[in-house]
């Protein structure tokens, strides 16, 4: 699989908050096989997966990560719409976790590295993005990667002045096309490490790059990236990931275990780096000794703390951070506020008082926007300004044409009138088969090319003021307009001049 | 339910049901006739009736036909292309590449669902080079008669593997190197199990309806209710229902479900040859797709997977697995079928970055596998 000569890189796809698929899927490789991601020669993400692919080569910490997507996702279900709320600043949560979580030299780490997939907004073409002179960068333009648009508000996030928003909508899975790229997507599909589902279907679409099966678990999987599920169910995909990228090592044998150790060693925070070392240990010996008792204890300890209903050889084989980071996460809040206002009445109440307080806390939530905007907002407002001009200057000069045409169009009847001749429209197209004149296949194109058509009638028009001798040559004027739905938008004028027209 | 839809269906491409059902009135000796000429349906019987309603879907063979011609004017080779007439009236539409060099056995192609010979268009003229290559379209899809098949998993799995049988007999072929992608490669085993004789080397690209559905289906993370009432009510229908229900719209369904043809194919063609195709193969009345769909179990297992009829089939068939490392069909098929058949040759093949269509997605390593094993043929 690894082909030591022309390099492998590794693709992450974007999926919202089934992102922590990517932190599971990645945590896997670090810890497994870390010469995986260490001699790839390109990470490449857009969206979530960017975010992950920025933790794992800037120097994060995964598990950290995990935590932040967990808690996001606890803070978008906090409230009665989700992640609806106005008062849920998704793109402010994600970019504090970044640079809380990214080192200080993440853009010398990064640069060259981790390609980062974005949506340039003017164009709506893709712009892979690989060099970052400072921290602020690499954030920023993983900002931009995961801004949906609406979603996450109105206004595009600039990246070096220009304006980009999710990478996902143009390529959603960067160099997918490689055969020496290890892609990872959270959807069952044509992917290297991804869900098996439990469908073997073969019918699949394809977005932007990713390809998705056609099956219950991978729509329930698309309903789940934008509104995240419980804590749990998260969980439980990160442990997916850890399990579907160990498959993938086993089946390709790149599976490399002595490593293990030596990670530990680099870990940044000797404590932990001590504790693990400790974790190793323990495992090591209970394998080697075939002493049970340590591991169950363990396991029945972990089981007190929070009953985890998943496969346990999993849970078991996750790195105790990510572990510790899953179970934090998933504990139920045991306060007096917490139990009450889980009671079925208080949430119905909720509900119903969701009129009242709504534009309270929309208005609380605008305010604190407002100030927060205050820094960018000499340049949206310029930004928004273009926007309008640009706006305003094609509706200008769409409505330009309109009346230069409806001018023409008066010349043209005119003559029409006096000359009495059939006119001699040229039609070219695809769609006027001999076969079926009346088929529905026109109804698409003519959709699409009424506009087009209308140049071509003007265009033929003025030809035919010059060079009205040739009136058999065409004979192929659109077959019965009016009973393909299509009207053509003569003035009142011109229907009189239609009908000393002979038929056809 | 799912014969009411199926009916309602195929009423919106009633002139084809009407040209299939024309030409099994046609006597022998003119069929046979008319067998070496390419002929050109005509819309007899009842078509007149309908045939001034404004059809729903923008298809007819003539619009098959003219993109099939699209997806095969690249290939430099040349071909014969016929339709082979089978016994029973149905005719199979035929391409025949380099025939000067029978000597050698002929590797027999079986496309897929949904599929057609032209999909194959970026192997022809690589796998041709040493022997005979014939491909068909299957009989209910593509160019072939669209027969109505019985709606009993077994039966309807006979009429296909008969009606390679026949087409076999037809062009005269006494032994061949089968090769059958995803449906084609389910058929290519079920009519391996029944011909036994007549296949030389067994080739099973992505096959289809191997492993049998896992009893653990609670195993799975729990799916909310409303995701299995949709997928209920989905169920009863044809899998490709909704391109024909699309109308003019399905050609761009297509289009933006599937824009990984075109980047598939897009050494031969830069614009939409490849969807329109596609489009125009599965859009006809689902004869075939009904088929399958009788053969399958939700969601998209096999009624009678092949595994549990492999140990049967004859010790002495050399059989090749080839799947695509990225593929969803999962490549452990493989093996299985080795474990199933301890005395027999199984090899199993994964071509890296392919996906489930491994011929189109990485050309140049599956032609050179699959030529390496038919020259382990002769």
């Amino acid at each position: 699989m690894l082909d030591r000569e022309g390099g492998w890189s590794v693709s992450f796809a974007g999926c919202g908050f089934l992102g922590v698929y990517h932190i599971g899927a990645a945590t896997c490789l670090q810890e497994r096989a870390p010469h995986v991601i260490r001699d790839a020669r390109r990470i490449y993400g857009a969206s979530a997966g960017a975010l992950a692919g920025a933790v794992l080569v800037g120097g994060g910490s995964l598990a950290q990560a995990c935590a932040d997507v967990l808690a996001l996702a606890k803070e978008a279900r906090k409230r009665n719409l989700g992640p609806l709320h106005p008062s849920f600043n998704v793109i402010k949560i994600i970019r504090d976790g970044l640079m809380r979580n990214l080192p200080e030299n993440t853009h010398q780490l990064s640069s060259g590295r981790l390609c980062i997939s974005l949506t340039r907004v003017s164009d709506g073409k893709n712009a892979l993005i690989s060099n970052f002179n400072s921290k602020e960068e690499v954030v920023q333009a993983l900002i931009c990667s995961s801004f949906v648009p609406i979603y996450c508000g109105l206004i595009p996030p600039s990246f070096r002045g220009v304006r980009y928003v999710d990478g996902g909508i143009s390529d959603n899975l960067p160099q997918y096309e490689s055969k020496n790229t290890i892609t990872v997507s959270p959807f069952a599909g044509e992917c290297d490490i991804c869900p098996k589902g439990n469908s073997a279907s073969f019918h699949e679409m394809n977005v932007t790059n990713t390809s998705i099966q056609f099956s219950l678990g991978n729509l329930y999987r698309l309903t789940q990236a934008l509104f995240p599920p419980e804590p749990k169910v998260l969980g439980e995909i990160c442990e997916q990931g850890y399990a579907d990228a160990l498959k993938f090592l086993k089946e390709n044998g790149i599976l490399n275990d002595s490593i293990y150790i030596h990670l530990s060693f680099k870990k940044r925070n000797p404590h932990e780096a001590a504790q693990h070392i400790d974790h190793t240990k323990k495992k090591v010996l209970t394998e080697s000794n075939g002493v049970e008792t340590l591991k169950m204890e363990a396991l029945s300890d972990q089981q007190k703390q929070n009953p985890w209903p998943l496969e346990k050889s999993i849970f078991e084989s996750l790195p105790p951070r990510l572990r510790k980071a899953l179970q934090e996460a998933c504990k139920e809040q045991n306060g007096f506020y917490a139990q009450f206002s889980k009671l079925f009445p208080m949430r119905v109440i909720s509900y119903l008082m969701l009129p009242y307080t709504l534009p309270v806390e929309s208005a609380y939530s605008i305010a604190l926007r407002l100030v927060n905007w205050f820094p960018d907002m000499p340049d949206d407002i310029r930004w928004m300004q273009e926007q309008l001009c640009q706006i305003a200057a094609t509706v200008y000069s769409q409505a330009k044409s309109k009346l230069f045409c409806i001018s023409r169009k008066d010349k043209y009847t005119s003559l029409r009138k006096c000359q009495t001749v059939p006119s001699t429209v040229e039609f070219h197209s695809s769609y006027c088969h001999l076969k079926m004149p009346r088929s529905s296949a026109d109804l698409e194109t003519w959709l699409w090319e009424s506009s087009c058509f209308m140049q071509s009638v003007m265009k033929n028009a003025s030809a035919d003021v010059q060079e009205h001798s040739d009136i058999n040559s065409y004979p192929n004027f659109p077959p019965n307009p009016d009973e393909s739905g299509l009207e053509i938008d003569f003035d009142s004028s011109s229907e009189s001049s239609f009908q000393t027209a002979p038929e056809y | 339910m799912a014969g009411a839809v199926a009916v309602a269906l195929s009423l919106t491409a009633l002139p084809a049901v009407a040209a299939t059902a024309a030409s099994p009135s046609l006597p022998a000796p003119g069929r046979r006739a008319a067998a070496m000429a390419e002929e050109e349906t005509s819309s007899e019987g009842l078509g007149w009736l309908f045939s001034w309603l404004p059809a729903w879907c923008p298809t007819s063979l003539q619009h098959l036909k003219e993109a099939e011609d699209k997806m095969l004017k690249c290939i430099a080779s040349t071909y014969d292309k016929r339709y082979v007439y089978l016994p029973n009236g149905n005719k199979i539409w035929t391409l025949s590449f380099s025939p000067e060099l029978s000597h050698r056995t002929p590797l027999v192609l079986l496309h897929g669902f949904g599929g057609g010979v032209g999909l194959w268009a970026l192997n022809f003229e690589d796998l041709c080079e040493n022997r005979t290559v014939h491909a068909f379209d299957l009989l209910g899809f593509g160019r072939s008669s669209r027969p109505h098949f019985d709606t009993d998993a077994q039966e309807a799995e006979n009429q296909f593997v008969e009606s390679i049988e026949e087409w076999r007999k037809e062009v005269g072929l006494e032994k061949i190197i089968l090769l059958g992608h995803n449906l084609g490669g389910f058929l290519a085993a079920a009519y391996s199990l029944k011909y036994p004789s007549r296949v030389k080397h067994l080739i099973l690209v992505e096959p289809w309806g191997f492993p049998e559905r896992p009893d653990n289906a609670e195993h799975e993370r729990p799916i909310p209710i409303w995701i299995k009432a949709l997928g209920a009510i989905l169920s009863p229908f044809n899998p490709l229902a909704g391109l024909r229900i699309a109308g003019p719209f399905g050609l761009s369904l297509v289009q933006r479900l599937r824009p990984d043809f075109k980047r598939k194919y897009s050494s031969m063609f830069d614009d939409n040859t490849v969807a329109e195709y596609i489009y125009h193969c599965n859009v006809q009345t689902p004869s075939g797709e009904t088929a399958f769909k009788n053969m399958t179990i939700p969601y998209g297992w096999a009624k009678r997977p092949m595994l549990q009829r492999i140990p049967q089939m004859d010790q002495d068939i050399p059989i090749t697995v080839v799947y695509g490392a990225r593929s969803c069909i999962d490549g452990n098929s493989g093996s299985t079928v080795q474990s199933l058949r301890p005395n027999s040759y199984v090899k199993t093949i994964a071509i890296l970055g392919a996906g489930h269509y491994v011929y189109a997605d990485q050309p140049e390593d599956f032609n050179q596998k699959v030529k390496d094993i038919c020259d382990s043929v002769d």
